[in-house]
């Protein structure tokens, strides 16, 4: 009887533990792998959900927020990464990543179109899923009717004191502006020249895009140089709720630059997690992923106001013609001179 | 029986062996709530803190450059234009301090000591005061006074106002205002606590009204540099409204170089700690101003026999006077973030009343349904109930250490980190958080904390221990430590006698301590933002989401609706207090 109790006891642990470890190995089989998006992007939760749904062996789970803490949450995770997926607009991060080894590059070539392969790393580390323009200055016409079109004419003494634009400290998207501004006056130093004579016809320095487009609202400004997506928001508002004395446009003064959106894989993940973390860049350049774009509504979500990079994609319906002239500069030469050029902006722009 | 040296030994009492070294040391290691208060300071507050500041001396460290030692990072921090930024820092620091208490100390004589008619008012607002966030204040300000603003459109040349606003003017008196909330909280707690005794000497002996004014106000000396220290901290550490208020002609403040550091590509987190030492440095300068002040004084006025206060009856010009203040400061402090509100998130148009306007309540339908709403407001809420849970019980013991009559090394070294957590912009916490929690031989010890709820909340409550700490403080200042005693000395178990005797002393400042924290952790930002676990954003990263896509109406919806919710939770808090606690904790703080 003691015999018979003891043995029904193994055989009931024995059972136990057979079917603990064959729910887990069946658990282990069903779990699909989990990767981590660190995202600044504001379509991205919606290429999360359609990828999802779309299969089941991996699961990329959101991790939202602005661009600068994001980067600071990577750069803080330093060699214990737990980001699978990055994306945001810019590239100098990706560039510096990829400088560093840090970055699995794409196992298949995208269908970039001609845009989108000028943007493009040529070693494919990183994917381009679009871009935006960087400066473009949204002005009020119905008090500034000639804007500046040009880089000198906003140093005439007419637009003295009606020029706003966004410190490149707190907002990220500026740095490009300046980079390029650098890039197409032929060097760093011209471009800071241009900068302090700016500032001498009374520039007026704001955090970032928000703000300065208050500025303009308010006339304290009359033009501000902002994000062409914080700036097509603001169109997209007031065509819908016109204001009398207020009538936004866009002018691109000089050659602005096309700043990509980029999305890169940590190189350091498991073979598993990069395998699904390429799997989900391949899913937001395909047809499917790129269909987003024109069907997020824009009036609340702005970046879906970008260029395209892949052939065949339709941009949302408030994307405008590209700029007649621009440029693109190279992350990789001028990434690296970022700490640099902001701390020379904090104190020979902004400082009073 | 049997002989044993001599003695009858009836009964052999076996002997036990000699405990092992290993025993002894076991039974010496006793799970104390002081141990646990320790054990969790340690890990919540000081290694988080240290290892981000030790990167200023070796990057390499945390695996952020590849010296082990330098003090390269200090270069930057040397230059006179920091040293200028650091000086206005300091006195931006000292005014809002100073002003914040003062109001605050004014607001609670008149709201606990008379019978000014408007006093009801500041009563029932003083949470939402609180919740107002600095966001919210400044854009207030600015949609009044600037170009075009309400004000110039009502016909107001307000030019000479704005040059003042925009600039270390402005920028002292929106800190100021958002320090007054939680200065009145931690003063009005301590008056409470105050009988009407010394007052009563005070007259007696000759002293008229302002004689006495004085002397409750020396002998609320603990909290009112308790809410200064806070408050200096909050300023020195801001840097959204310095940046926001600054930006026709920059006015530098020393955060400005630490935000530099983070936001550059590639991150400079050596540049950052540099500068976060210098601003503890400031910390330190409030402590030495605080403990001077303090240093050999008693403020133990509460005990049993405190008698219940009578209230100033007030002439009618009084009654005129004392209620036009009240008013016109909840005008300041509430109508005005309730007013940059509405302009964000009801205005149709332009947002700044400028002309073609419409009021309506789109933006708040449209967010109902939105992601970033109901789900994160939920997790946030939970998060909040949580934390100020945790964050009370700490701030129990904390309150309890800082104010120990001696001033010993563990009240200073208290005293130090919950300051410095104040001191050190979020984000920068954050980051010490993160340095420590996702070290690869943490996550070899099988302890994968990062990235969890679990420790969100750990670092919430390390954010919020500080304020909630330092509104204890007055309190736990004034306890006669006799009645514990007395308690201890008639057969009392320590905690018995904790919530028998200093429980319903102060139920109502930890029922305070503990809406404080629950309001102000509901919508932290910094440490939300880079501590949440994937996939369960806070609301607060929700509203930081929507503002970036430049839905700045929606965004200050979810905002709004946030705090309303805090609002509904702090009403039904305070029914449960006044329907269900016993008589005796509602005690303090009775009128005559």
């Amino acid at each position: 009887m003691r015999l018979n109790s003891y043995k029904k006891s193994v055989a009931l642990a024995a059972s136990l533990v057979f079917a603990a470890v064959g729910l887990s190995a069946q658990a282990a089989h069903a779990a699909p792998t989990t990767i981590n998006l660190y995202e600044a992007i504001g379509y991205a939760p919606d290429e999360i959900k359609a990828f999802n749904a779309s299969q089941s062996t991996y699961q990329v789970v959101d991790v939202g927020g602005s661009t600068g803490p994001l980067l600071a949450k990577v750069a803080a995770e330093g060699t214990n990464p737990q980001w699978g997926l990055f994306w945001a607009d810019g590239d100098t991060w990706a560039a510096a990543a990829d400088t560093n080894g840090n970055l699995a590059p794409l196992n298949f070539k995208p269908a970039y179109s001609s845009l989108g392969k000028r943007l493009a790393p040529k070693n494919n580390s990183y994917a381009i899923t679009g871009s935006t323009v960087m400066v473009a200055g949204l002005y009020n016409a119905a008090t500034l009717p000639t804007p500046p079109a040009t880089l000198p004419a906003m140093l005439r003494s007419k637009y003295k004191g009606q020029i706003g634009m966004n410190d490149p400290n707190i907002s990220g998207p500026t740095y490009p502006f300046i980079a390029g501004l650098m890039n197409q006056l032929g060097s760093e130093d011209a471009g800071k020249n241009f900068l302090l004579a700016l500032k001498k016809n009374g520039l007026a320095v704001n955090d970032k895009n928000g703000p300065t487009i208050h500025a303009l609202e308010i006339g304290q400004i009359k033009m501000g140089l902002v994000q062409n997506t914080a700036a097509l928001a603001e169109i997209i508002k007031f065509k819908a709720n016109p204001v009398k004395g207020f009538n936004p446009q866009i002018v691109y003064p000089g050659r602005p630059t096309l700043m990509p959106s980029s999305l890169a894989i940590d190189g350091k993940r498991s073979a598993a997690e990069i395998a699904g973390a390429q799997a989900f860049v391949k899913f937001v350049l395909s047809t499917a992923g790129q269909a987003i774009l024109a069907s997020t509504d824009a009036t609340v979500n702005s970046d879906v106001l970008c260029y395209p990079s892949i052939t065949g994609t339709t941009p949302n319906k408030y994307v405008p013609a590209l700029p007649t002239a621009y440029q693109i500069i190279d992350p990789y030469t001028w990434g690296p001179l970022q700490s640099e050029v902001d701390a020379w902006f904090t104190a020979n722009i902004r400082t009073k | 029986m049997a002989l044993d040296g001599g003695l009858i030994v009836r009964d052999r009492v076996p002997f036990s062996k000699e405990p092992s070294p290993y025993t002894r040391l076991i039974h010496r290691v006793r799970i104390t709530p002081m141990a646990v208060f320790w054990t969790l300071i340690t890990f919540i507050l000081v290694i988080p803190i240290l290892l981000f500041l030790s990167v200023a001396f070796s990057p390499r460290l945390m695996s952020q450059g590849h010296q082990w030692f330098t003090l390269s990072s200090f270069k930057p921090v040397f230059s006179g234009a920091y040293g200028i930024a650091l000086l206005h820092s300091l006195i931006i620091g000292i005014i809002a301090a100073v002003g914040a208490m003062i109001v605050a100390l004014s607001m609670a004589w008149l709201v606990l000591r008379t019978n000014s008619p408007a006093r009801i008012l500041w009563n029932t607002t003083i949470f939402a005061l609180f919740l107002a966030p600095s966001y919210l204040i400044a854009l207030g300000w600015q949609r009044l006074f600037e170009q075009r603003g309400v004000l110039e459109i009502m016909g107001f040349s307000v030019t000479p106002i704005r040059n003042l606003l925009y600039g270390p003017v402005g920028i002292c008196m929106v800190l100021m205002v958002k320090g007054i909330p939680f200065a009145y909280l931690v003063i009005a707690n301590a008056m409470r606590g105050l009988g009407e005794e010394f007052e009563q000497a005070v007259r007696v002996h000759g002293g008229n009204r302002f004689a006495a004014f004085k002397v409750m106000a020396s002998l609320l000396m603990p909290s009112l540099f308790s809410a200064m220290a806070i408050v200096f901290a909050e300023a020195i550490s801001d840097f959204g409204v310095a940046s926001t208020l600054s930006s026709v002609g920059h006015f530098s403040v020393a955060t400005y170089q630490l935000y530099q550091g983070i936001n550059s590509i590639p991150v400079n987190f050596p540049v950052s700690a540099a500068t976060s030492i210098t601003l503890l440095a400031l910390v330190i300068l409030a402590i030495l101003a605080q403990n001077r002040a303090l240093r050999g004084r008693s403020f133990r006025t509460l005990s049993g026999r405190t008698r219940p206060v009578t209230i100033a009856k007030l002439s009618f010009l009084g009654k005129f006077g004392s209620s036009t203040y009240i008013v016109v400061l909840l005008l300041i402090t509430l109508g005005i973030p309730v007013f940059g509100a509405i302009s964000a998130s009801m205005l149709q148009g332009l947002g700044s009343l400028l002309s073609h306007y419409t009021i309506n309540f789109s933006n708040y339908s449209r967010v109902l349904h939105s992601r970033f709403l109901r789900n994160p407001l939920i997790y946030s809420t939970e998060m909040s109930l949580i934390t100020a849970t945790l964050a009370v019980g700490l701030a129990a013991i904390a309150s309890k250490v800082l104010t120990s009559a001696r001033n010993t090394r563990s009240k200073k070294f208290v005293d130090f980190f919950l300051l410095a957590a104040v001191a050190l912009p979020g984000i920068v916490f954050a980051i010490g958080y993160i340095f420590t929690y996702n070290l690869k031989f943490i996550n070899d010890l099988g302890l994968h904390i990062y990235g969890t709820s679990f420790l969100l909340a750990l670092a919430y409550t390390a954010n919020a221990l500080p304020s909630t700490s330092r509104s204890l403080v007055g309190n736990m200042g004034q306890i006669q430590e006799s009645m514990m005693d007395a308690a201890r000395v008639h057969g009392s178990a320590a905690a018995r006698a904790w919530v028998d005797v200093t429980m319903p002393l102060i139920a109502r400042p930890l029922l305070i301590a503990w809406l404080l924290t629950f309001s102000g952790t509901l919508l932290e930002l910094p440490v939300s933002e880079l501590l949440y676990p994937p996939g369960s954003p806070p609301v607060a990263v929700g509203i930081e989401l929507s503002l970036a896509g430049f839905d700045y109406g929606g965004g200050t919806a979810i905002e709004v609706l946030s705090i309303l919710w805090a609002l509904v939770v702090v009403g039904i808090a305070f029914f449960l207090f006044n329907r269900f606690a016993p008589p005796g904790w509602k005690r303090l703080g009775n009128q005559r």
